[in-house]
């Protein structure tokens, strides 16, 4: 299988990569981002979502703990009544982040969890425990379902697991057996899924429209027709037959570098927080528009913040909730709502829009004069760059490294 | 009055004026103040010839309007209306920030040391008022004179826009009459105002050529919102030309090299002329001397065609499954509804246990019979009873799909909207349901299967494509063909809907178009086929004498279009599969 810089990124799948890396950016911050990949046959989404564990950054976890108890927050039914120096004595230990997946044949109790038959019957000192399912298995990573459509058309129980999980954040899963107490446990699991809606039974967004909802995020995969990106992606293959053994040393020690990256954007960005006038923004498309979800809003706020952080800026701008809008809404209106949505934000390269220092001026962007004109530019010089300048995600010193274009303009 | 006495009473003045303003912004209104002022947060002119009315746009914020500021509610606009007149700033400026300073005195106390922070606070205030008069231009800190080109019409108000904290909307009612003195002074007449009147825009989703926003369509624009628009304009042409494909072809003719072209494939399709003006709105492509051509971004948008056709494709099989079934919504018109057969709707090969879900069912009585005798036998009961338990019922046979056979009138009456609606809801059944479709199409002196039975989407559109509205309407002629065609297809559940807008004129069998169509129709029953007519038919006559003579329901309505045909289909296709006897 290929590594996830092996992966040829182009304009459309660029924006899974960018997801993705948001949504394991979001872990880090301990908010589950729960993603849903829509796209035709071939565009490559569940191989993008499957090669992303070769970034995910490693957590710490109790030695042994199943759940994958947070250290400093012990929350399975093992450790949560354990006192400080008693998790101290059973000793931490770093796992990588999970990435589970769910098949279509899986069985309700290997998702949720089920009665541990090796202690039941264990003749020296027979107990009756709870043996966790994938889910609670995936705390603090991400499970992986394909083909999610087709799965919550035909398994039901599946889908009110689905919305339990995806309903809080962190959700929670119960798990239930006969003959024992139901045991409730909070699980903090991002869902990645990936569907083909052009397939039976249809979108998602149709056929379960409140679990389609739960989803913070969707992303519309295109192909690409760009030749210079086809010829990259036949390069890389070649390159990889060729010079197999080397060349994966090479992505091990990139993978460790863009893992160390994650967390070091995680921790210098953890206290971004989005200016008022933009949170009024977002608050206003939602009254005018009449959006049903709030998660929706909830949704564009997150993701502004994430791209903001992924691309190492210290305030959100316009374009981080642009980029937003259609990630966030495409599941949740009409298209051409979407359309309307998007059009609305002033367009962000022009000056005097987001200024929010005390002696801003008051300068009208119509009218343009001397005075006006100066006034603008001494505003603008107490400004972050503009957003229109060409930015450049974390991947691509990363990518460049490999000789990959990143992030290609489209269609330029 | 004493000096103390005067500013209490301003003071009072001033908090009762900023309650004044916040409440009437609270409502998007404005107020009007002084003798000729004007103050709210919206946009609001002064029509030609006003004699003293000014309009308030209610759905335009100033601070978007005038200075493209994000969030709305912060800017004050303020107009001052006067007899043109050059009115000189420097002097306005320097009052204002005399009017500002006087105000923080009266309304803050300041003890000595804080006074640098007032200064500070009078010089801020005075940067975020912006002012402009015909005589010059910009904050009061910075005024510049700037002169209108020689031979341009005086401008009649002091135009001025003030980003202040509501905190401070007191000042206003100083600032408003220091203006109007400062205007006098000048020597100059003030306008008195005397009604705002408010204007509510209409910002229907209509009014947006092929869906998009005119406002921001232009080079700068994020990539993001480019190609929404892209696919937005893409899905919009599609959906009023009948297809992508069509949507494509048209583009190809765009080129003042195809202007004949073009214009003949706009009496094909009458719904290109609002196409083209609203491409050329959305500047993708202008009008040249000898016809259309393409801009830059018409260009990209047509690459964009090219390289995403898929992607759209299955965007606009999204659109159609998503026809909005308008909850509650009947078709607009008449319309009958004859009795249906029970029997239709059981399954009398399958019988099943009675439960809580099927009680109501007809009870199957030999199934039930031969339970209740195997039962006795095996609890060794000498004497035979039916007990509740026993009781078998016919299987519902709701999962029964429905054939749906379209018989439809392609004279040239049916051009352009209602065509387009036919199309639409057979490529709507498709997508939506298990539901084969076929489509007979009648016209000129002739019947044709444009689709026979099928499943597939791509099948079914791109024959589609093929429909070409024109000439008579041989109405019989279509039903006969509609016959063989299920004759030879042996459909489940086969319903036969017939759409026309009008009388048949050409006959088959006799001299009596109508007379043969009827004759027709008496076949439908013994062939058990579910007959529905929906239509136009002014005279109410023979629609309902075709239905009649096809046991069959009948729709009179008063438009062919998407959702009457929706909801009619959605309607007769839940009574073939469901009951409505108890
Ligand atoms: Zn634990």
């Amino acid at each position: 299988m290929k590594s996830y810089l092996q992966l040829a990124r182009h304009e459309g799948n660029n924006t899974l990569f960018e997801t993705v890396e948001m949504a394991i950016l979001s872990s880090l911050w301990g908010v589950p981002l729960h993603l849903h990949a829509e796209g035709l046959r071939g565009t490559g989404k569940t191989t993008i979502m499957r090669a992303a564990r070769d970034i995910f950054p490693p957590i710490t976890r109790i030695k042994g703990c199943l759940y994958n108890c947070d250290p400093e927050k012990p929350h399975c039914p093992f450790h949560k009544a354990m006192s400080p120096q008693e998790i101290a004595e059973i000793g931490s230990e770093e796992i990588p982040m999970p990435f589970l997946e769910i098949s279509h044949s899986a069985k309700i109790g290997t998702i949720v969890g089920s009665i541990d038959l090796a202690k039941i019957t264990d003749s020296a000192n027979p107990t009756a425990a709870i043996l966790p399912g994938i889910i609670p298995q995936a705390h603090r990573g991400v499970i992986f379902i394909d083909e999610i459509n087709r799965l919550a058309d035909t398994s039901p129980e599946l889908t009110d697991v689905l919305l339990d999980v995806m309903g809080t954040k962190p959700g929670r899963v119960q798990i239930e057996e006969t003959g024992l107490p139901v045991v409730e446990i909070p699980v903090q699991v991002s869902v990645w899924a990936a569907s083909n809606p052009d397939e039976e039974p249809g979108p998602l967004e149709e056929t379960r429209r409140q679990l389609a909802d739960r989803f913070d995020m969707v992303i519309d995969m295109g192909r690409t027709h760009d030749p210079d990106s086809i010829a990259e992606i036949l390069k890389l293959n070649s390159h990889v037959r060729m010079y197999e053994k080397e060349v994966s040393q090479d992505y091990k020690a990139m993978h460790q570098k863009a893992r160390k990256e994650l967390q070091n954007i995680a921790a210098r960005y953890t206290n971004l927080d989005l200016p008022d006038f933009l949170r009024n923004y977002i608050a206003r498309i939602y009254v005018k528009y009449d959006l049903e979800s709030l998660r929706a809003i909830e949704a564009i706020q997150h993701a502004a913040l994430l791209n903001c952080a992924l691309k190492r800026r210290d305030t959100v701008l316009v374009s981080d909730i642009t980029k937003a809008f259609p990630l966030a809404l495409r599941h949740r209106v009409d298209s051409e709502i979407l359309t309307r949505i998007m059009n609305s934000a002033p367009d962000s390269s022009s000056s005097a829009v987001k200024v929010t220092s005390p002696f801003e001026s008051a300068a009208p962007a119509r009218e343009p004069s001397a005075a006006a004109a100066a006034a603008a530019a001494a505003a603008a010089a107490q400004e972050p760059a503009p957003a229109q300048a060409k930015e450049k995600s974390f991947m691509s010193p990363v990518l460049s490294f490999l000789g990959i274009k990143g992030e290609k303009e489209n269609h330029s | 009055m004493s000096e103390d006495k005067s500013a209490s009473y301003h003071r009072s003045r001033s908090k009762s004026f900023k309650k004044t303003l916040q409440d009437s912004f609270l409502k998007d209104e404005g107020v009007v103040a002084g003798e000729s002022s004007v103050i709210s947060q919206k946009v609001h002119v002064e029509p030609p010839d006003s004699e003293g009315t000014v309009y308030i746009y209610s759905a335009r914020d100033a601070g978007l309007t005038y200075l493209k500021l994000i969030e709305q509610n912060l800017v004050l606009h303020i107009d001052v209306f006067h007899n043109p007149a050059d009115i000189n700033i420097f002097d306005l400026a320097d009052r204002i920030r005399f009017t500002i300073s006087n105000y923080l005195d009266l309304t803050e106390d300041v003890s000595p040391e804080m006074l640098p922070e007032r200064e500070m606070l009078i010089l801020n205030l005075a940067q975020r008022i912006y002012l402009k008069t015909n005589h010059g231009e910009g904050t009061v800190l910075s005024p510049a004179s700037c002169p209108s080109p020689p031979g341009a019409q005086l401008p009649g108000h002091v135009h001025i826009l003030a980003k202040i904290p509501d905190k401070y909307y007191g000042l206003v009612y100083f600032l408003v009459d220091q203006i109007e003195k400062a205007i006098s002074y000048q020597g100059y007449n003030l306008r008195p105002v005397n009604k705002l009147v408010p204007i509510h825009e209409q910002t229907a989703s209509e009014e947006f050529p092929l869906g998009v926003p005119l406002t921001h369509n232009d080079a700068e624009s994020p990539l993001e919102v480019k190609l929404q628009n892209c696919s937005q304009v893409l899905v919009a042409m599609a959906e009023q030309l009948g297809g992508l494909e069509i949507a494509e072809s048209f583009m190809e003719l765009i080129s003042p090299l195809q202007t004949i072209s073009l214009s003949r494939f706009g009496k094909r399709y009458p719904c290109m002329d609002k196409i083209l003006e609203d491409l050329a709105k959305l500047g993708y492509i202008k009008k040249e001397a000898f016809g259309y051509s393409f801009t830059n971004i018409g260009k990209e948008l047509k690459k964009f065609l090219k390289l995403h056709r898929k992607e759209l494709a299955a965007q606009i099989r999204k659109a159609i499954r998503h026809i909005p079934p308008s909850p509650g919504a009947t078709p607009s018109g008449h319309f009958c509804r004859v009795k249906s057969h029970f029997s239709a709707f059981y399954d009398k090969r399958k019988a099943v246990d009675r439960d809580r879900d099927n009680w109501y069912n007809p009870i199957a009585i030999p199934e039930t019979v031969i339970k209740a005798a195997k039962r006795s036998i095996l609890q060794d009961k000498t004497k035979f009873e039916i007990k509740e338990q026993d009781l078998m019922v016919f299987k519902k046979r709701c999962k029964a799909p429905v054939d749906i056979c379209m018989v439809v009138d392609c004279s040239g009456s049916m051009k352009g909207a209602k065509l387009q609606a036919v199309q639409w809801v057979a490529e709507y059944l498709v997508l939506t349901t298990r539901d084969k479709v076929a489509l007979v199409s009648f016209q000129e002196r002739d019947a044709h299967v444009i689709v026979p039975f099928t499943k597939s989407y791509t099948n079914l559109h791109h024959n589609l494509l093929n429909l070409q509205p024109e000439g008579l309407t041989p109405l019989a002629k279509g039903l006969v063909t509609a016959l063989d065609l299920i004759a030879k297809s042996k459909p489940r559940n086969p319903l036969l809907a017939l759409i026309t807008d009008g009388k048949p004129n050409t006959p088959l069998f006799s001299t009596d178009p109508v007379a043969d169509a009827i004759k027709v129709c008496t076949d439908f029953p013994k062939n058990k086929i579910r007959f529905i007519i929906i239509g136009i038919d002014p005279s109410k006559e023979f629609i309902p004498r075709l239905a009649e003579a096809g046991q069959g329901n009948y729709y009179l309505v008063d438009d062919i279009d998407r959702s009457n045909l929706i909801n009619i289909m959605r309607s007769e296709r839940k009574t073939s599969t469901q009951t409505k006897s108890k």
